[in-house]
């Protein structure tokens, strides 16, 4: 191997331990290029809730938490049907779902990080250009890492990660802040107490089916399927 | 263990090669050593290779075609050479199977495996996985075309119980299943339900798992010591004394030979069970990730 092949290889190896490589391009989901467990007891899936909600250390089982952050309920079904072999029958799956369970936007909508470790047929409007793009920068990052980010990623070694400590005086303002500025905007909810939207009405309807789906997919495999609401903030 | 015969009603030696990533001269040494049963894919890109080689080993008068068993198999795979294009056909959210029925990717497949591997018939066509949206379709068609496609055998790969319950309707059963059997995953209810139904298992990367250290267990040294064979002539034999033909893969000569010369003795039942015993249903490929919702 060449001296430049070399520093090239630990350049990226530095590049794939930086924030932009974990959480921004291949979000929360490096840890499913390492799974090797067979005959897992429990799982759970789910959004950032779910993603942040369960914590398998010390717990004597077999468990793995294949929740990922903003995450859609389709490709929660994807991703249980892709990892199902790692599971023994009568595995516990429980799938964490929140108001984002039915999501604003295009459900079959598959962002990059999916295709370092879905199937093909699992990826809605699959693009083989767009493969072969997200495993270069799978593999070769330091080629698209973008140098405005150097700054906060050398910060944050030296620094560490900041974490923000909210208040308990600061909790009712906070959920307010979210559900009447955030929440309600995307969801299009005028006022709590009307009817539902046809537009949520048809993003329920559509997070049901899937919903079906993972339930039907579950006896199937004899899988026990317990669905619930994480809390969210 | 159920018998496969080649077109000239000969024996098939339970020992068949695997061909993923194999070369012409594999394919000629195992030929030359007595190997018959030869199975490829088309997703493994190597049919036009294999059927060059044949071609030329007719030629030469070694073997005649019905001497052979040829297997090949339909994926959902669409590349011939370049880039894998998994997941193209057989899926319901592909483009490509609201324009074509099951019936035209089948036959167009099939007949391109023939013309690849320069054959008019084919000895055994194996549905590569139970693609959940298809499987059931895609083995009726392959019922009503069989006949007309000169195909002799119809089997499946990668099937368990389930799967065969759904076909279990059709007009026809199958008659191989292939599968990954390893002692550390023996897949015992699959095993015994192709024996209780009469269904031919055959193993794939059976020595895979040998290879990659992950069978270092005493009772297969003790096995290798008693019968003067090597371990991973001890795991190809627990195959076949289960019911399976393995169809282990190399491209040297020696190895090919080491694994062929697994028909001169048999391990006792109570062996077979010790190794069985291995099981911790491990799987170097899972399954689900070669074929989602398996």
């Amino acid at each position: 191997m060449t001296i430049k092949k070399k520093l090239l290889n630990k350049a990226n190896a530095l590049v794939k331990r930086t924030s932009w490589y974990k959480e921004t391009v291949f979000n929360g989901c490096t840890k499913f290029w390492r799974l090797k467990d067979f005959n897992l007891d429990v799982i759970n899936l789910g959004s950032g809730a779910s993603f942040h909600a369960f914590d398998y250390t010390d717990i004597k089982l077999k468990c793995f938490n294949m929740a990922l952050p903003s995450q859609y309920l389709l490709a929660d079904y994807e991703i249980l049907k892709n990892f199902s072999s790692h599971l023994r029958s009568g595995a516990t799956v429980i799938l964490g779902t929140s108001l984002f369970s039915l999501d604003g936007y295009d459900v079959t909508y598959f962002d990059d990080r999916y295709y370092t470790f879905l199937y093909p047929s699992s990826i809605w409007h699959f693009s083989i250009q767009r493969l072969k793009k997200v495993k270069d920068i799978q593999l070769n990052p330091l080629r698209y890492f973008p140098v405005m980010q150097v700054y906060p990623e050398v910060k944050k070694i030296i620094l560490g990660q900041k974490t923000r400590h909210i208040h308990e005086s600061e909790f009712e303002k906070n959920a307010k802040w979210w559900i009447e500025d955030c929440w309600a905007k995307e969801f299009s909810i005028d006022d709590f107490e009307q009817p539902m939207s046809l537009r949520n009405k048809d993003l329920a309807n559509q997070a049901a089916d899937i919903m079906i789906k993972i339930k039907n997919f579950c006896l199937e495999k004899n899988f026990r399927l317990a669905i619930i609401t994480p809390p969210i903030s | 263990m159920i018998q496969l015969t080649a077109q000239n009603g000969a024996l098939v030696p339970a020992v068949g090669l695997g061909t993923f990533n194999v070369s012409p001269a594999a394919v000629r040494s195992a030929i030359e050593i007595g190997y018959r049963l030869i199975d490829t894919s088309d997703d493994y890109a190597n049919e036009a290779m294999i059927g060059e080689e044949l071609e030329n080993i007719y030629k030469c008068g070694i073997i005649s075609r019905e001497d052979l068993f040829l297997q090949t198999k339909v994926s959902d795979d669409a590349s011939f050479w370049d880039d894998p294009l998994n997941g193209v056909y057989f899926w319901k959210n592909s483009p490509f199977m609201q324009r074509h029925t099951v019936e035209e990717v089948m036959r167009e497949k099939i007949h391109n495996s023939k013309k690849r591997l320069q054959t008019d018939y084919l000895d055994s066509v194996l549905l590569h996985f139970p693609y959940p949206d298809y499987f059931v379709e895609m083995w009726d068609v392959l019922c009503r075309i069989k006949k007309e496609e000169n195909i002799r055998y119809i089997g499946v790969s990668n099937f368990s119980q389930r799967h065969f319950e759904a076909l279990s309707k059709e007009a026809e059963k199958p008659s191989i299943n292939q599968t990954y059997f390893s002692p550390i995953g023996s897949r015992q209810d699959v095993c015994d339900y192709c024996n209780d139904n009469g269904i031919l298992m055959m193993t794939y990367s059976p020595l895979m798992d040998y290879q990659r250290k992950r069978l270092n267990y005493p009772i297969v040294d003790e096995c290798a010591k008693k019968y003067n064979k090597t371990p991973s002539q001890i795991i190809l034999r627990w195959n076949i004394d289960r019911g399976s033909i393995p169809c282990p893969k190399s491209n040297h000569k020696m190895r090919l030979k080491n694994n062929f010369e697994v028909l001169d003795f048999m391990l006792t039942s109570e062996e077979v069970n010790k190794i069985s015993d291995l099981n911790y249903d491990y799987q170097y490929l899972p399954e689900s990730k070669y074929c989602p919702g398996i």
